[in-house]
């Protein structure tokens, strides 16, 4: 294969800024400077998307995480913002186990392969001796054919992946009727026979109080 | 017919039984006020009897069956034999018994326990026909056992008196202890050779296979039976007491039969004790011989000084008895029967005169209220007379003489060649037997009577008891010319054949050679007849004209005093036991002071201080272990583990995913190095525990959070 | 269009272990930031971050050689998931906006820290 300096270049050049939002993203105290970066990071994962040849993904994810929930985000930090001014300690004070947790991810990947990652280039294939099992095993095959995504994606949702796909669209289903509930503001209730309102019930259930 | 007589040879024995049963349950109401159903029975069985007898006579050939008694492990029969022997005492045997039956008609008459003495009788002649039949120990056992108890029953049959009910719990006492060798003896014999039939036992002894040591364990038990019964000595103080019950009792128990079965025993089981002669150390014919001979001459001694009628001759039943012993311990095998035979009749007769007399005296038994019955009452006088002399063996040696006679020279004979200083202690209770036997006739039936009052009253005698007198003087003094014939027959009619020697054994005289023994027989014989000559002059010498020389050379002389108390006394032996029993019942007191003072404290009251100890430790272990520990202690660990756990709900989301995380990270980690699931599951409980661990501690950090 | 442009010219060369390492490192990160932010929302953003790391890898190895599963491609499989996952995601999001608006209306707070009640 011919190396490709320019994909090299792109792929770079897009997962480090990623990867840098992606700190900002954790560590501002400011939650909408979290919210900008978050917005930056998935326009650069969908530009990813685009660079692994999947132009839906990409336009997917440009549409609807990027466009979609971090706005909702945006809207959210706004109507939860505590308008006090002081200073509040942004990060709880399990850093340093929450970094070693997560240092111990990409260790984890690197110890599996066992620095023979070449191997997983090749053949997508795990090293020796590292048994798994079949079902996770790679077959090395030829260079993947072109595709066009367009012709082959939206036939297999309707087909073969057809149950996924109505699942998928009742939980959106779901998950917007519940969020409407969940932030719906409390309406007085009427009492039969009094006309008087009753004590407006907060939504969400009953919280109980217990201090 | 004859051949049934003798395959049925039991019903000898089981008529009586019956005649018991059916008296004791309807008494009186049978013919004879219960007392002719005994009679005729008993007469049936001595017919009976007597046919065995004349079967075996005329030379049938000895029979021995039996009944099947048990079979548990081993199997047990009841089995009698008729051999010549046998025989000869069952014909003894029930014909004493009849006479004393008859004779009881007269001697009980007006007794309040009429039938029922009559039951007493027949079922004691049955056991003790039971037992000459016998020819396997457990019917032997059981007969010997039933007789012993119609003796108790008997002797004390005038229970409302105390000295019988006493005298009859001596006699069972003392006998006990000897049965209780007999049965030592009878188990290490079935030990040995794993059987009870007499046949059997004597072939296994013959072939040699029980050890020397075990034969002389059993001889010595089988005689320790018949010193008991026999009333040797030193089991011989119940004898005498025994004359407490009625005559016939003694005339038929005492004199004929029951003693007799000691005798009988050693005589049956010859071949087992004679196994034992001349094994050093081990022979019990020594024993025999020994006890038998010293008995004849300690009991002699004993009678001189008697003044009781019964009494007198009780002790002479003691010494002929240790004649019979000495004979079979020396070998002399038929001499002891024989005598065991000539001395039923003499001494039933004696037994029965003496009864005469003592009825003819309202009771009275003192022979120094006695005196001058000769002219009141001939024929008991001639009849007495008669046994005298056949007991005291009275005749003409190589001539003639009485039955007791031939027997005695018999056995005198047998002693002189195998045992010289039991000879001698035998010839001196020839001596002596005479000599008090002559003392007795002439103080009671000699002079005048003594007695005024008794005098006046003596009471006729009636035939029932006469008749009984006459028949047995005739057999005391034809007895003996038979001794020649009944010696070969018995050889001939053993019913053991199977034993080696069988004819020695019966009937032998020893191991003396032929020549040896005339030898003998001349001078024993005439040594004999001067002792017996010498005994009757002194007799009548001293006591002819009654009691009143002798009681004045007494009263001058001190040693003559002391002599006659002491024999008068008996020896003290009988004080002695007294004092033995004496010390045994003290030592009771010791015991039960030992049992009340040690025993109790240390495990009775010891056992409740060790339980009262052990409550206290079980409170102890219910207060503070259970209750404290326990019963505190499961809530507690339920507490601590619930705080324990407790901090792992933080509330804080935070820590929630924390722990997700790390425990996804492990769980990651492991599956993806490891390839058993074992070590997977293991692994992740312990990395489960440690993020548990870890994030309960860090938590504090959840907690503080919290304002 | 483009993609195919890219594809006749330039052939895929970047490795597939980048991918997969990068997605690993914004997963890690992703991770870390949710249990080290306070804010509720903050830990939202963490989340989708992570989800995002998880489409980057499936959509990596959808490119790479896969076996096929039945009909359809091995390539399709990835794209598949990470549509779906893409759904998820907006769901999770929605409804997680709106109970954290909501508990905010409560309590007055979205720092996860003072949201204790379950504690005990």
């Amino acid at each position: 294969m011919r190396s490709c300096v320019v994909e090299t270049l792109v792929f770079y050049g897009l997962a480090v800024p990623i990867v840098m939002l992606a700190l900002v993203v954790v560590t501002t105290p400011h939650i909408l400077r979290a919210v900008v970066a978050l917005f930056l990071a998935l326009v650069g994962v969908a530009g990813l998307f685009f660079l692994l040849r999947c132009p839906m993904l990409g336009a997917l994810q440009l549409m609807v995480y990027a466009g979609g929930i971090a706005v909702l985000f945006a809207f959210a930090v706004m109507m939860v913002r505590r308008i006090t001014g002081e200073f509040v300690r942004q990060t709880t004070r399990m850093t340093w186990p929450a970094a070693l947790v997560a240092c111990a991810i990409p260790l984890l990947f690197l110890a599996l392969w066992q620095g023979q990652l070449a191997v997983l280039d090749e053949t997508a294939e795990l090293p020796d001796p590292i048994a798994l099992s079949a079902a996770t095993r790679f077959v090395a095959t030829e260079a993947p054919a072109e595709i066009d995504p367009k012709e082959d994606l939206s036939p297999a949702m309707l087909r073969e992946y057809v149950i996924p796909f109505e699942i998928a669209s009742v939980l959106m289903l779901v998950a917007m009727v519940g969020a409407v509930l969940i932030g719906m503001p409390a309406r007085p209730r009427t009492r039969p026979g009094t006309g008087a309102a009753t004590e407006p019930e907060s939504p969400g259930g009953d919280c109980v109080e217990v201090r | 017919m004859l051949e049934f007589c003798a395959q049925h040879a039991y019903m000898v024995a089981v008529l009586p039984v019956v005649a018991f049963a059916i008296v004791l349950f309807t008494g009186r109401r049978t013919p004879g006020n219960g007392a002719l159903l005994p009679i005729l029975f008993m007469g049936v069985s001595f017919l009976w009897s007597v046919g065995c007898l004349a079967y075996m006579l005329s030379g049938g050939e000895p029979i021995r069956l039996g009944f099947l008694w048990a079979v548990a492990g081993d199997t047990f029969w009841l089995s009698y034999t008729v051999d010549a022997a046998a025989t000869a005492m069952l014909v003894m045997v029930s014909l004493v018994a009849l006479l004393v039956i008859i004779y009881s008609q007269g001697y009980m008459h007006g007794d309040p326990g009429y039938s029922l003495f009559f039951a007493y009788l027949s079922l004691f002649t049955a056991s003790m026909l039971g037992l000459v039949l016998a020819s396997n120990l457990l019917l032997l056992f059981i007969c010997w056992e039933l007789v012993g108890l119609m003796s108790y029953l008997l002797i004390g049959f005038w229970f409302h008196k105390p000295e019988a009910a006493r005298a009859g719990k001596k006699a069972f006492m003392t006998t006990r202890l000897g049965d209780a060798g007999f049965t030592v003896a009878i188990g290490l014999l079935f030990v040995a050779t794993r059987t009870l039939d007499l046949g059997e036992i004597f072939q296994k002894v013959a072939a040699g296979e029980v050890p020397q040591k075990t034969l002389f364990a059993i001889s010595l038990g089988l005689f320790a039976g018949a010193v008991g019964k026999s009333a040797q000595f030193p089991l011989h103080v119940w004898l005498p007491d025994a004359m407490e019950g009625p005559t016939p009792v003694s005339a038929l128990i005492h004199a004929a039969t029951m003693v007799a079965a000691g005798v009988w025993v050693v005589y049956r089981m010859s071949p087992v004790i004679s196994a034992t002669a001349g094994q050093g150390p081990y022979d019990a014919t020594v024993w025999i011989a020994g006890i038998g001979g010293f008995t004849a001459l300690f009991a002699a001694t004993i009678a001189i000084a008697q003044d009781d009628i019964k009494r007198v001759l009780a002790y002479s039943t003691i010494s002929q008895l240790g004649y019979m012993m000495l004979a079979l311990g020396v070998g002399a095998w038929f001499a002891g029967f024989f005598h065991l035979l000539t001395h039923a009749f003499f001494k039933a007769l004696l037994f029965l005169g003496s009864g005469a007399v003592i009825t003819a005296c309202h009771h009275e038994q003192d022979m120094k209220k006695m005196g001058g019955l000769m002219r009141q009452m001939p024929a008991t006088f001639w009849t007495f007379a008669i046994g005298t002399l056949a007991l005291a063996g009275a005749g003409i040696p190589g001539l003639l003489g009485l039955s007791g006679f031939h027997s005695k020279e018999m056995i005198l004979v047998a002693a002189w060649l195998h045992a010289r200083p039991l000879a001698v202690m035998a010839l001196c209770g020839a001596f002596l037997t005479p000599f008090y036997m002559t003392r007795c006739v002439c103080l009671t039936f000699f002079g005048k009577t003594r007695d005024s009052h008794l005098a006046e009253h003596i009471a006729k005698v009636p035939l029932n008891m006469t008749v009984p007198l006459i028949i047995l003087s005739v057999l005391a003094v034809s007895a003996g010319w038979i001794a020649k014939p009944l010696d070969a027959w018995l050889r001939h009619g053993y019913g053991f054949q199977s034993v080696a020697q069988a004819g020695e054994m019966v009937a032998g005289h020893g191991e003396a050679s032929e020549a040896a023994y005339r030898a003998a027989e001349i001078t024993v014989g005439w040594t004999a007849f001067g002792c017996v000559a010498l005994g009757i002059g002194l007799g009548l010498a001293l006591w002819g004209r009654g009691p009143e020389r002798t009681a004045a050379m007494v009263r001058r002389s001190a040693a003559l005093r002391a002599l006659r108390t002491l024999l008068a006394r008996k020896y003290y032996i009988d004080e002695f036991y007294g004092f033995l029993v004496h010390c045994a019942i003290c030592s009771t007191i010791w015991v039960a002071a030992f049992d009340l003072h040690v025993l109790d404290r240390i495990f009775v009251r010891g056992w409740g201080w060790l339980v009262l100890q052990l409550k206290s430790i079980a409170g102890w272990v219910d207060r503070v272990v259970v209750d404290k520990v326990l019963v505190h202690a499961a809530p507690a660990a339920v507490y601590i583990l619930g705080a324990a756990l407790q901090m792992l709900q933080t509330g804080s989301v935070h820590f929630y995913l924390l722990v997700t995380a790390l425990g996804a990270v492990a769980l990651i980690g492991i599956s993806l190095f490891t390839d058993s699931v074992v070590q997977v599951a293991g692994f992740t409980v312990v990395a489960a525990v440690v993020v548990a661990v870890a994030g309960a501690m860090l938590t504090r950090v959840g907690k503080k959070a919290a304002p | 269009m483009i993609a195919l442009r890219f594809g006749e010219i330039f052939p895929a060369t970047v490795p597939l272990s980048h991918y997969l390492l990068f997605s690993a490192i914004l997963f890690a990160i992703g991770l870390y930031g949710v249990l080290a932010r306070r804010n509720a929302v903050g830990m939202l953003l963490s989340i989708e971050l992570m989800l995002n790391a998880v489409n980057v890898n499936l959509a990596a190895f959808s490119r790479s050689g896969l076996p096929d599963t039945g009909a359809v491609p091995a390539q399709i499989v990835g794209q598949l998931f990470v549509i779906f996952l893409i759904t998820v995601a907006v769901a999770e999001a929605a409804v997680g906006l709106a109970i954290i608006v909501a508990i905010f209306k409560l309590r007055k707070t979205v720092l996860a820290d003072e949201l204790t009640l379950l504690r005990g």
